[in-house]
């Protein structure tokens, strides 16, 4: 596997770098490209060990569209990260080097004691269309959330709201067949398969009624639940107004399966003064235990729809006003009852130029969690501040 | 609220005017009245046709900077709008779509479809003096307003009917009063004023660079200052308009939104 990913990887390269393919208009090639470099430290006690890493991150999306039906696109990730985490954290390496996805198309093209370059393809499909029709195989993404923080519809590819440096996330090696039955609806199957072979199906409906969008979907979770899920979108007066909910059913009962049940409502509202306000709740039942041990092994590990909350009530509010045009600052909270917990992220993003951007983002989470040795309940606390400086092309 | 504070304005207009005077406006301007709102309606046909293809530039200007996003866009009458975003290099591939009263937003890097709410449709971008309603034409200068001709006046080198637009009762507008400057031979659009509810100038419109589109020849750029607001303005250049193309209302759809570009 290692190297049919190292083979694609170079013919993706390859074809990248003919600079002929640069985008005309009418163009039959389109690429869009962004670099990034992200300063980040993370501190558990003041008095403790900071962890201080930087990432020089790239993304090139290549699209190809070879006649009015056919479509292609490949999009490369490559990551060059250094500092104290990749030198003290013994499987972080490794980490950068896992593909969840059925290819393996994540390679550590270099990694070192104290630096680690990665190159990934999380994108890579061909779509067909015909009429109402489209048909996408390959590594895509899937994404059926349409609440802003959890998205408990997104049976696919969960985003995890604290991954700011991710939006994409990584794709699914999935068939997905769309049928458009109106203007604002549409009729779905998608599959997809991970790398330890398990299977997500459904079917999805989505509807536009009375002003709102309504959606339905009914399938197979990981290989080991049904899922039925339900979500709508629309407004209240001149304010935004939507919600999911999703139930998983373990097909068999064995030791390790649970029953979920998720459900979230959010509402936002712009002020003409531009001061966005944003709230969203998320209720969420298991009949096993769904805690946690420590806040960094759930903020870094991988993130499944089931997993998305870790207490039983989780509220959200974010407060957003651009301070001039080219200077937004943003505060977002979150309450987590059950373990008297919180989470705040102050952040403020400059313009510098039409293409770049500068970002301050930091994340503070608190909370009592029971220790994973003698159950007894401690507050841990962890803070990460963020310098990012972002140019897209 | 505004609107409120548009019915009071006219009821306190009607009362300053007098009965006669209203009287006498109901049989003497009615024809009048007709013609204005025609000069009108006819000028918005030549920039809108009946639907339309086009390209455009906005560039922000403010003392110490400059932003400029493009798109492109596909309009039909009132009801449908389909705007996609080729620049900045962060937003390109972003989609917006208007059928009627709803709105989405279709954002590729993660595949997400976001329904917009009203209160959202009021934002500016970059905090420019259009909002997203003036780009996807919420209001219409024909059907939401009283046109009445107040005389001909000189414009960009036209000679222009100078109309007065004033919103109608139930009319859910931004604008307390609308002045427009209409070419009297080919119904160009040369200037607008644009005032608040409280008859305070706020924005002056002016359009200039009049090109030959192939079915028409129009005004190319349209630069709107602030005018109580130091060395700003935004201008919207159009780089292509094609009129009356074949588009069926199931073309502003969110499958096209994701196939567009």
């Amino acid at each position: 596997m290692i190297r049919l990913s190292r083979l694609l990887i170079i013919i993706v390269w390859s074809n990248l770098s003919i600079p002929s393919f640069a985008q005309e208009e009418g163009s039959k090639h389109s690429f869009e490209s962004y670099i990034s470099n992200l300063q980040s430290v993370m501190i558990d006690s003041l008095n403790g060990n900071w962890i201080s890493d930087n990432l020089i991150h790239n993304r090139i999306n290549y699209f190809w569209y070879p006649n009015e039906h056919f479509s292609f696109s490949t999009q490369l990730r490559t990551r060059l990260v250094y500092g104290e985490s990749v030198k003290y954290i013994p499987s972080y390496a490794a980490s950068f080097e896992k593909d969840g996805g059925i290819m393996d198309l994540s390679v550590n093209l270099l990694s070192e004691k104290s630096f680690l370059l990665n190159t990934a393809i999380d994108r890579i499909y061909f779509s067909y269309s015909r009429g109402s029709f489209v048909g996408t195989l390959g590594r895509q993404r899937i994404n059926w959330g349409l609440n802003y923080v959890w998205n408990p519809n997104d049976i696919f590819n969960v985003q995890n709201y604290f991954d700011f440096d991710y939006v994409e996330k990584p794709g699914s090696d999935a068939i997905r067949l769309q049928y458009y039955t109106g203007a604002a609806s549409s009729l779905e199957l998608a599959a997809k398969a991970d790398h330890n072979q398990n299977i997500t199906s459904a079917a999805y409906y989505r509807f536009n009624k009375f002003g709102y969008d309504f959606q339905f979907l009914y399938g197979l979770f990981e290989s080991q639940d049904f899922v039925f899920g339900t979500g709508f979108s629309g407004h209240i007066s001149s304010a935004g107004f939507k919600g999911e909910a999703s139930y998983f059913k373990p097909i068999r009962n064995q030791g390790d399966t649970a029953s979920v049940f998720l459900a979230g409502i959010g509402a936002d509202y712009m002020l003409k003064n531009s001061l966005y306000l944003q709230v969203e709740g998320l209720y969420h039942y298991s009949d096993k235990s769904s805690g946690i041990s420590d806040f960094y092994s759930w903020y870094s590990g991988d993130l499944n729809v089931k997993k998305l909350a870790f207490t039983d009530v989780s509220v959200f509010a974010n407060i957003s006003y651009p301070f001039t045009p080219l200077l937004n600052a943003n505060l977002s909270c979150m309450i987590f009852p059950e373990i008297k917990g919180f989470f705040t992220g102050p952040s403020v993003n400059y313009s510098v130029s039409q293409n770049m951007e500068f970002s301050f983002i930091s994340q503070y989470f608190s909370g009592k969690i029971p220790d994973a040795v003698t159950g007894e309940k401690k507050r841990q606390s962890l803070f990460m501040g963020f310098i990012r400086f972002k140019l897209s092309f | 609220m505004q609107l409120s504070k548009i019915n009071k304005m006219n009821i306190h207009n009607m009362i300053k005017q007098g009965a006669f005077y209203l009287i006498l406006l109901l049989f003497s301007a009615s024809a009048k009245a007709q013609d204005a709102k025609e000069i009108v309606r006819k000028a918005n046909d030549l920039i809108q046709g009946k639907s339309n293809y086009s390209e455009m530039t906005m560039t922000v200007h403010r003392p110490k900077w400059d932003r400029s996003i493009a798109f492109k866009s596909w309009s039909k009458g009132n009801d449908y709008s389909l705007i996609y975003i080729t620049e900045p290099a962060k937003e390109k591939g972003q989609v917006f779509l208007k059928r009627k009263t709803e709105m989405w937003n279709w954002v590729p890097s993660v595949d997400r479809m976001i329904k917009i709410p009203p209160s959202m449709m009021m934002q500016s971008w970059m905090g420019s003096d259009v909002t997203n309603d003036d780009l996807v034409k919420q209001s219409s200068i024909v059907d939401d307003y009283e046109q009445t001709i107040e005389g001909k006046e000189n414009m960009g080198g036209y000679e222009c009917y100078k109309i007065q637009l004033i919103p109608t009762e139930d009319a859910v507008v931004v604008w307390g009063k609308i002045i427009s400057w209409i070419s009297v031979k080919d119904y160009y659009t040369m200037r607008n004023e644009y005032y608040d509810e409280d008859g305070e100038l706020v924005n002056v419109e002016t359009m200039s660079d009049i090109k030959n589109f192939g079915d028409r020849s129009l005004p190319s750029t349209f630069e709107i200052v602030p005018v109580n607001k130091k060395d700003q303005s935004t201008k919207l250049e159009i780089k292509t308009i094609r009129f009356n193309q074949n588009m069926d209302d199931s073309f502003f759809s969110l499958q096209n939104m994701k196939s567009i570009r």
